[in-house]
């Protein structure tokens, strides 16, 4: 067996040391660009900063052992599948039985005047020619702030410049200290190597035990790729004390809570229940700006007593505190106002039905519409079609067109849910509000009733959409654009997700 | 401090405040935030299972 790594660096490094202590018995040929073997990358501000005389070879990694041959300073020029061979920039042909790309990728340069001017920092070279640039320099920038970005900016520092570092994100290195990975980094490593406990990743792709930072990171990545119940086992001690408690801590060390309001709807009687909550432990009470209802100053050993008045009255937890679902805001819609034509109230209120207790990668909220004109979409269309041929302008004559047409519409819910056209608004405020007249009268099922069901393509714009395809029983996924319904699974309404996957509600309305 | 989350910072155990997220040794009661503050430590031992605390 023949093994060629295309790339000399840490990957590369990695994967043969790791075929060396298994035992692997065939060859292997390393091929690298650069003209030294590979060296630890995270290390590389000492060689800049290091005492005088660091060298290149006090980055390198040992020499795994086994039979490993490497080419230096000469990178694979093209590959030929058909032949098994890969031919390097300086003619050297090998052949291969497997071929691992191990090449990394190129740092991207935003293309800024002066761009030219700019340096990456990936390579020992990288390094040289910073250091030789720097001599004759006063100031430097460093684009990006993260982990190797402030190390960069640290040896810049080292070198006598002034130096600034610029981040898109609001805060600088939003890494863990436990790990050399943000959070979409570990996402994709708990999804690929199907991690479920945190100890396992730390174990294999971190170091130390975790802090305050990196365990809720990874508490809402595990609960959101592996279902299961947030408080379950290991993961209790991952998870902030809100969690635990259902509530939010506030500056003085007690809780609010906020119940789960759908759409911002409520009846009379459940909106007497939380001011007489609020009255009976002495709560201050505020509006939330998510259509629901903040209580705040309860006191650890008053929540059990709080949720249980809470739960016996229909309310459950509105998850303000997690990285889930918190709330789904709407519009009065075609209920009430006299604009309105379509049912954002009720689509509101599914959509929150529908995804209470889904739990990801970072909180989620939405909300509804339902006004009759888009304006901004006809003040856009108020350009008039330029003069040339190009696909922008036919792209525009096709909206203008449309709109002379009508107003473009979103999936027309009341129709779906087979209601009449015009019902009287009334009846249908008294269909959601009150369950068992509308049963009674042979009207819709309440809203209630809406079935969850599991969602694959967690945390994206697609779920939305899907919520959308398992509410139209008659066309189901079939009404999708095909692109979309290649991207989720849509699920089918008789399914529901274990129950794990919910949070601890206690309770459904 | 009960409801804090544990962890390490380097290779000190700590515990993270939940209202602040300031970080006090677990092994000295030191802040590593800010040094000027801390919490008293008690020691402690396991017996048997049993987590014994000395407030002497």
């Amino acid at each position: 067996m023949r093994i060629v790594v295309a790339g000399y660096g840490p990957a590369a490094h990695r994967f043969v040391e790791t075929l060396a202590r298994r035992g692997f018995t065939g060859t292997i040929t390393v091929l690298g660009e650069e003209p030294r073997p590979a060296y630890d990358r995270v290390a590389l501000t000492s060689y800049l900063s290091g005492p005088p005389g660091a060298s290149a070879d006090d980055l390198t990694y040992p020499a795994p052992g086994g039979p490993v041959v490497a080419r230096l300073g000469d990178r694979v020029a093209s590959i030929d599948r058909a032949r098994r061979t890969v031919t390097t920039e300086g003619g050297h042909d090998e052949p291969y039985d497997v071929l691992v790309l191990a090449t990394g990728s190129a740092p991207f340069v935003p293309p800024v005047p002066g761009a030219g001017r700019a340096f990456v920092y990936r390579t020992i070279d990288d390094l040289d020619a910073i250091r030789a640039a720097s001599a004759r320099a006063t100031s430097g920038v460093v684009v990006g702030g993260g982990l190797l970005g402030l190390e960069a900016a640290d040896a810049l520092r080292g070198l006598g410049l002034s130096t600034h570092v610029v981040e898109m994100g609001d805060r600088l290195m939003p890494r863990c200290e436990h790990f050399d990975h943000g959070r979409p980094e570990l996402f994709e490593i708990v999804r690929v190597r199907r991690i479920t406990t945190f100890s396992r990743l730390i174990a294999e792709h971190g170091r130390g035990r975790g802090c305050d930072v990196c365990k809720p990171v990874v508490a809402s990545i595990l609960a959101s790729l592996n279902g299961g119940h947030v408080l379950d086992g290991e993961r209790a001690a991952l998870q902030d004390t809100n969690d635990h408690f259902l509530a939010n801590i506030q500056k003085n060390g007690t809780y609010s809570v906020v119940p789960r309001i759908p759409g911002g709807e409520i009846t009379p009687e459940k909106l007497i229940v939380i001011g007489e909550v609020a009255r009976d432990f002495g709560l201050y009470t505020k509006i939330t700006g998510g259509q629901r209802i903040d209580l705040f100053g309860a006191r650890v050993e008053q929540l059990p007593a709080i949720w249980k008045r809470l739960v016996d009255a229909g309310f459950e937890s509105g998850h303000a505190y997690g990285k889930a679902l918190r709330t789904v805001k709407s519009c009065v819609g075609s209920t009430w106002c006299r604009y309105g034509v379509r049912d954002a109230v009720g689509m509101a209120i599914a959509l929150e039905l529908r995804y209470r207790g889904l739990r990801s990668p970072h909180k989620l909220k939405a909300a509804v519409s339902g006004p009759r004109r888009d304006r901004g979409r006809l003040a856009r269309d108020r350009r008039r079609p330029g003069r040339g041929h190009g696909a922008a302008r036919r792209r525009l004559l096709r909206r203008m067109a449309r709109h002379r047409r009508g107003p473009r519409q979103a999936p027309p819910v009341r129709q779906l849910r087979q209601r009449p056209r015009h019902p009287r608004p009334l009846d249908r405020l008294r269909d959601r509000t009150r369950p068992d007249q509308a049963r009674s009268r042979g009207g819709d099922p309440p809203m209630t009733t809406v079935q969850k069901a599991p969602v694959t393509a967690t945390g994206e714009r697609w779920t939305a959409i899907c919520a959308y395809a398992d509410l139209i029983p008659e066309r189901g996924a079939a009404a999708l654009p095909g692109a979309v319904r290649s991207r989720c699974s849509v699920p089918s309404t008789a399914a529901c997700p274990p129950s794990g996957t919910a949070t601890p509600t206690a309770g459904r309305t | 401090m009960s409801r804090g989350i544990t962890g390490t910072r380097g290779d000190e155990p700590v515990v993270a405040t939940p209202m602040h997220k300031q970080v006090f040794s677990l092994v000295t009661g030191v802040c590593l935030d800010d040094p000027a503050l801390a919490i008293p430590t008690y020691p402690t031992r396991v017996t048997n299972g049993t987590v014994e605390v000395s407030v002497e």
